[in-house]
């Protein structure tokens, strides 16, 4: 690991700007994943939480996004994502999302019991999991390129930010809050 | 050999069928990153490297040996391989061996598409029964 930059960039941001058509479509893809999803923003949080730990990524795991806290995903709730999550006082519903998260993220191997996509074990829909799939591929793509980058931040307080598309108008596909 | 293949996405885009919205804007992202400031040559190396360490039907693929590569392309590839199995296990000096091959932008270019396809080529095999 290294917080010692290795391109002239301070944050995946100023790295991603660099490619200014990439970093646009990354961009419209990720807000439109968050605002426009089936999934509720506090299950996606969780999912995001849950691969920010285990590829240990120093700067999703400090980052919180706007739109889940306010959905009711508090501090107390994110501290939950741990080892011992399958015994916390999360719902069955965060449970589930963090099961799919080890199970993706331990290809190409496999966690014991963690929930395979449609056996019907799980309490997310099949569309819920495809949709937490597209995220875990960008939550973890785009944590390891922060990591290889040397973009981690050396120290940082747990910070709340504006949800990735949250400042666009809403789209015919967007769900309202609970 | 040379070349990135044909199908960036594999089934990808079978399982999303219903969620066009997404798809669309994948298919914009994958495309950008291929036709970005990196060879193809290079891309495509990694693309199947990869694909072969993770399992992926779609991608893996037989690359060249390292002794039939360039400094720039082993160098690449030898990054692919600890961004899939040990990210963090990089060091300054092991990025040091890319860094010297590629800009800034180029650097971008390689761990943006290594992201994609990492990520993707999990979604392809949780979602396909890859």
């Amino acid at each position: 690991m290294s917080t010692t930059p290795r391109i002239a960039a301070r944050t995946l941001r100023d790295a991603l700007a660099l490619q200014p058509d990439v970093f646009e479509a990354f961009w419209d893809l990720y807000g439109t994943l968050w605002m426009d999803g089936r999934v509720d923003h506090a299950t996606k949080e969780v999912a995001r939480l849950r691969n920010a730990r285990v590829t240990d990524c120093g700067y999703c795991k400090r980052v919180r996004f706007s739109v889940a806290r306010q959905q009711g995903l508090a501090e107390d709730h994110a501290a939950l994502v741990d080892d011992g999550y399958a015994t916390s006082a999360l719902s069955e519903r965060h449970k589930a999302a963090i099961r799919l998260a080890d199970r993706f993220l331990a290809i190409p191997g496999r966690p014991p019991g963690a929930t395979a996509p449609g056996c019907g074990e799980s309490v997310l829909s099949p569309e819920e999991e495809v949709e937490l799939g597209v995220a875990l591929a960008m939550f973890m793509g785009f944590a390891k390129m922060l990591i290889t980058l040397g973009l981690e931040p050396d120290d940082m307080p747990v910070t709340v930010v504006a949800t990735p598309g949250s400042d666009r108008p809403a789209s015919p596909h967007r769900v309202p809050a609970p | 050999m040379t070349g990135i293949g044909p199908d960036p996405l594999g089934r990808v885009p079978d399982v999303l069928s219903g969620r066009p919205e997404l798809l669309e804007r994948l298919e914009t992202l994958v495309r950008r990153v291929e036709d970005g400031r990196l060879d193809r040559r290079i891309l495509g190396l990694c693309r199947r490297r990869v694909g072969t360490l993770l399992g992926c039907p779609a991608h893996r693929g037989v690359i060249p040996a390292r002794d039939r590569m360039d400094d720039r392309e082993r160098a690449c590839v030898d990054f692919a391989e600890q961004f899939v199995l040990a990210h963090h296990d990089i060091t300054d000096d092991d990025a040091r061996r890319v860094t010297s091959h590629l800009s800034d932008a180029e650097m971008v270019a390689l761990t943006t598409a290594l992201a994609v396809y990492d990520g993707f080529c999990r979604f392809e095999i949780m979602f396909s029964g890859g």
